[in-house]
């Protein structure tokens, strides 16, 4: 029979780090540039109810490439993040190995 | 017996000389405007302004209030997805330590991730600051427009001086 991360105390789950990891990508950073988009689509709307000309337009292109700058900047702090979480569950593994060399 | 013959009368005035004064001096300033002296000389035929793109060009003042709203509306609603996500959800199933100190930690980082996210994305806030002076331009340069009109009014005006009768 093997255990569990819930039958221990201190210890890592390997899947469970991997669920986490999800869990934060998705809530965090994916949810996240979603809801950019969603919004630059409102502020654009209320923005076209009074406002029309080639300076809305590259109003407009200036502030899509903001967003999407932005979105860049999320990705790149997940990736940063998952890093973290990767050398956190390597930390207990290698805690594992090397607990009882003799 | 002295001849009837006499020497015919002439008129003085002439008639043109006023209506071309006021003419000669009313071309003078439709060439200056037209050479760039009057409204920009922008216009490049009748009816044909630069790059008009668009028929209709502008912005409704009274609406950008609510624009700025809108995008601190919208900047809100972000920062509140952040601030509603547990970072310690599900990390039970993840990782223990000694009296949950490394979750600690790791919330902690969580946490301060998100506030860099809330930080990034209230940089939106900046194009708020953008409408406000799009508007403050747009004001200014109607004003700077109005006067341009109102120095060629004063220039046609020079040259509209009614004839009236002297005799």
């Amino acid at each position: 029979m093997s255990l569990g991360i819930g039958d221990l105390d201190i210890g890592v789950s390997a899947g469970g780090m991997s669920a986490y990891g999800d869990l934060l990508h998705t809530e965090v950073f994916e949810s996240t540039k979603q809801l950019l988009d969603t919004e630059v689509e409102a502020i654009e709307a209320k923005l076209a109810e009074g406002w029309q000309g080639e300076s809305f337009d590259r109003y407009k292109e200036k502030l899509e490439a903001q967003v999407e700058t932005m979105k860049g900047e999320l990705d790149a702090e997940n990736a940063d993040l998952q890093n973290r979480l990767t050398e956190l569950e390597s930390y207990y593994f290698n805690q594992d190995k090397n607990l009882i060399m003799d | 017996m002295a001849s009837w013959e006499t020497q015919a009368v002439t008129t003085q005035i002439d008639v043109n000389a006023a209506a071309n004064a006021a003419m000669e001096g009313r071309g003078a300033t439709r060439a200056a405007a037209a050479s760039g002296g009057g409204l920009g000389g922008v216009v490049q035929d009748i009816g044909q302004a630069v790059g008009a793109t668009y028929s209709v060009v502008g912005i409704n003042a009274a609406k950008v209030p609510e624009m700025r709203e809108q995008i601190r509306t919208s900047v809100t609603n972000i920062q509140n997805h952040l601030d509603s996500i547990e970072a310690a959800a599900e990390s039970n199933e993840a990782y223990k330590s000694a009296n949950g100190e490394i979750r600690d930690a790791v919330v902690q980082y969580v946490e301060s991730v998100k506030t860099y996210c809330k930080a990034l994305v209230s940089n939106l806030l900046a194009f708020s600051d953008k409408l406000a002076e799009v508007e403050q331009a747009w004001q200014s340069s109607t004003s700077a427009m109005a006067g341009s009109v109102s120095s060629s009014t004063s220039g046609l005006s020079d040259n509209s001086t009614f004839y009236t009768e002297t005799m």
